[in-house]
């Protein structure tokens, strides 16, 4: 047999929301989004790590997980209220196994789902005792996983590329939740969306960030022509190295028209119970009376396209996971075969996602992540599951260059994040934001109501750069949700400039401010300070 | 959004969602007329936005898709009460400031926002040479405009109450400024007429839209070299438009065109469809073989 070229496969996870915490109503619709993620994707995730460490199955994965989100999660209303939507779905789901008897292709769909969500309640009660984070510190401690941050509220940063202030404020909020969250300094960062300018690097390094990820196009389009292709990191002249993304492992993955997610076999994401009974049938799960959402109860696979949409197999799904990840793996050893012969260095196959792709999304996705690097470990040998720093201290020198500027947006630039639909906001985020500089300089060293001010005006500057509220005006979600986010944030903003140019600032007013948007308590406005001495992108 | 939700709202809130859809109607559309149209209406939007997007964008918009229900403004359905939040909905329409903002979308496109403040404002509109408002454009080889280093520029006319503006850029890596400006009439005597810088926006500079030449291998005699191999085997033909923009297909000729004189043989097209061609080649190989 002749043997295969050994190579290399970088996992990158990026696990994140915007921040959604509304104590001033009994049940929100948007707060559904933290519920569905921590039930499909991030519990089932530690579930599969928790597998592979009892079962001696290596593995070796980056993940991302951003500030916004790790806030969430460590937020003790969120995480009750995450246990009430959980028992509301099981007793859903009691209601389900009378409903279904005698049906045994629903009696099998409904037992998965009890299965599922009275492991997801144990595990975030009993074993995680509400707090999900520490459960990544664990496997992060016994090397399966590399965990890196992001920019504190996930903002675009091309569009904020005037402001290094901002950037500076957002990395330094980032680097501090990382140390609370995970009790060390991260030394990667995921760039939201990907989004990169040249300079941006000279940001990254004073936070000792020593590398980032890229779309394929800022290395294949960076001022010299890649010597390795995606195939192996470059370095940018101050020394933090890009990790290119792989398209064609990302096409295989992310397409539910060409990849495996769209298979028929697999769970139909668009069809669930909130929406195929009766009203008064699933009432109790709403966030209000006569608003239905999707309960992640889901019965029917995909089966094709068109309405009729066959009942979901859960074993025929598995044989398809099976089928995926051994394709995926041997599309992946014929990419090295080929890379190999024109590196000297063993290739590089970079293969980042959200994280939320897996079991929200593509609900098999975990299972078939897992299903991997099982194989990788058993079949695959050749091809090592590696983490950045994995990879660069085998090769610490890498080509200099410097990207360019692209993110993985439509058509690979800003379009999602700058279109007609949102670019009326950016006039009003790159004012707040003068407003913050002047007020940074007015009030350099200020204490008690007015520190607490200041810090609530970081606050809200913050939160309302977040590249969700521009993404979620472009495709047309909960639209007036995002708006209304943005204008809150700037109003907010604005109400407390105003205060503080007026001298005159409401205790009570700020109070009410302070325990809606508690995002990182801890902040100190000062990360705003002049950014004239920083560098412009 | 689905019927059940539509046909519980109000004979207003209905008329809102057909007017913000653009969906024809007038007094004698009853009700479920009304219903399908808009049904139609905005299962037609969500193909189009679908297409308007490539992967990883479809499947982030899953993380907020909780309901099939668009989302609505709450006035809409409850005309007179005020948002959730209490405050007013309405952010100040300017800034009372005179700026100009130029952000950078593409290698092709930036976005231009600006505001004049009303005192600016009011002294070109009182002044009686006024003739013009424009947002002039400049391309420089360097940060600033001058008379050295101008490559290019355009004017578009706007008017008072215009604000922004996209702006088409027609050479990626040169750098771009805009400038507000007033076109005052010749004052007597002059035959020309008079410019009024009003403010200056920052520079940017498209990105490069194909692989650079500068490198560790060039390829010669229609060969091509090591690096040439990975870049085609990382996927670069073989990507749709909404992985790297439709400049690629662009990109690619104006960059080995340029890269003839530096090894990569001739400047016909032909040699370009050499390279095309192989990276073609390889990337059906290793598809095939998968």
């Amino acid at each position: 047999m002749i043997p295969m070229a050994p190579g290399n496969v970088l996992f990158a996870l990026h696990a994140h929301l915007p921040y959604v915490r509304h104590p001033e109503h009994e049940k929100f619709l948007e707060e559904y989004w933290f519920f569905e993620a921590v039930s499909e994707t991030y519990l089932p995730l530690l579930r599969m790590m928790e597998r592979l460490e009892r079962d001696g199955v290596p593995m070796r994965m980056t993940l991302s997980v951003s500030p916004t989100l790790a806030g969430m999660l460590r937020d003790t209303l969120l995480q009750e209220r995450y246990v009430r939507h959980v028992e509301g779905l099981i007793a859903l789901v009691e209601k389900e196994k009378i409903r279904v008897a005698g049906d045994p292709a629903l009696e099998k769909i409904v037992s998965l789902y009890e299965d599922f969500y009275r492991r997801n309640l144990a595990d975030f009660e009993e074993r995680y005792h509400r707090n999900i984070l520490p459960g990544f510190s664990h496997f992060e401690e016994i090397g399966f996983l590399d965990i890196i941050t992001c920019p504190a509220t996930h903002p675009y940063l091309p569009n904020y590329r005037e402001y290094p202030e901002t950037i500076h404020a957002q990395l330094q909020v980032a680097q501090e939740s990382h140390q609370r969250s995970f009790g060390r300094l991260p030394k990667g960062v995921w760039l939201p969306e990907f989004g990169y300018y040249p300079g941006l690097e000279r940001q990254l390094e004073p936070f000792g960030l020593s590398y980032f990820f890229s779309s394929a196009h800022a290395l294949l389009f960076g001022d010299r022509k890649p010597r390795y292709g995606v195939y192996s990191p470059v370095s940018c002249p101050n020394g933090v190295h890009v990790f290119g993304r792989d398209l064609a492992s990302a096409s295989a993955v992310w397409s539910s028209e060409k990849g495996y997610p769209g298979d028929v076999s697999y769970r139909e994401f668009y069809r669930d119970i909130g929406f195929d009974l009766p009203l008064d049938y699933v009432k109790e799960l709403l966030p209000g009376e006569r608003i239905r959402v999707n309960t992640g109860l889901k019965y029917h696979a995909i089966t094709g396209p068109g309405e009729h949409k066959e009942y979901y197999d859960p074993d025929r799904a598995a044989e398809k996971v099976a089928e995926h990840a051994e394709n995926f793996l041997y599309r992946r050893m014929r990419q090295v075969e080929k890379a190999s012969c024109y590196m000297d260095r063993e290739p590089l196959i970079v293969c980042p996602y959200d994280a939320e792709l897996f079991g929200h999304w593509w609900f098999e996705g975990i299972s078939w992540l897992e299903t991997v690097f099982r194989l990788l470990h058993t079949d695959y040998s050749e091809l090592r599951p590696v983490t950045a720093e994995d990879y660069l201290a085998r090769y610490p020198e890498n080509q200099e260059m410097i990207p360019s500027f692209t993110s993985w947006g439509n058509k690979g630039y800003s379009e999602v994040w700058l279109d007609g639909s949102n670019d009326w906001i950016y006039r009003h985020t790159h004012k707040v934001l003068d407003r913050m500089r002047e007020l940074v300089s007015r009030f350099p060293d200020e204490s008690s109501l007015k520190e607490r001010a200041l810090n609530q005006a970081a606050r809200e500057v913050l939160l309302s750069q977040a590249s969700d509220w521009p993404f979620i005006m472009r495709t047309g979600t909960t639209v007036p949700y995002a708006v209304r986010r943005v204008k809150d944030h700037v109003q907010n903003f604005t109400r407390i400039y105003d205060s503080l140019c007026r001298n005159t600032v409401s205790t009570e007013w700020l109070t009410r401010l302070e325990r809606r948007n508690k995002f990182f308590p801890g902040i100190d406005y000062r990360i705003f300070r002049d950014g004239s001495s920083r560098e412009k992108g | 959004m689905t019927r059940e939700r539509l046909e519980v709202l109000s004979d207003r809130c209905l008329r809102r969602i057909a007017e913000n859809e653009m969906v024809a109607f007038d007094e004698e559309t009853d009700r479920q007329e009304l219903v399908a149209l808009i049904l139609d209406a905005l299962a037609e939007k969500r193909e189009e936005r679908f297409l308007a997007n490539n992967a990883p964008v479809r499947v982030e918009e899953t993380k907020f898709f909780v309901s099939q229900n668009e989302e609505l403004p709450e006035d809409w359905e409850s005309p007179g009460e005020r948002a959730a939040g209490g405050e007013d909905d309405v952010l100040p329409d300017r800034y009372g400031e005179t700026r100009l903002v130029l952000m950078l979308r593409d290698p092709f496109w930036a976005f231009a926002y600006w505001d004049i403040s009303p005192a600016q404002t009011e002294e070109i509109q009182s002044c009686s040479r006024f003739q013009q408002l424009y947002l002039r454009c400049f391309e420089v080889d360097g940060e600033m405009p001058t008379e050295n280093n101008l490559i290019d520029y355009f004017d578009i006319p706007i008017q008072f109450s215009d604000r922004s503006r996209y702006i088409n850029l027609a050479h990626p890596e040169s750098v771009y400024r805009a400038e507000l400006i007033a076109l005052l009439s010749p004052e007597k005597d002059e035959e020309d007429p008079e410019t009024v810088l009003i403010v200056r926006s920052n520079p940017v500079r498209p990105p490069r839209s194909y692989v650079s030449f500068q490198g560790n291998s060039q390829s010669s005699g229609g060969e091509l070299s090591d690096a040439d191999q990975l870049i085609a085997l990382s996927g670069l033909y073989e990507s749709a438009g909404s992985d790297f923009g439709l400049a690629v297909e662009d990109g690619l000729g104006h960059g080995f065109g340029r890269g003839f004189g530096h090894g990569f043989g001739d400047s016909s097209s032909d040699s370009r469809r050499i390279i095309s061609q192989e990276g073609a080649r390889l990337m059906m190989k290793i598809e095939g073989e998968g």
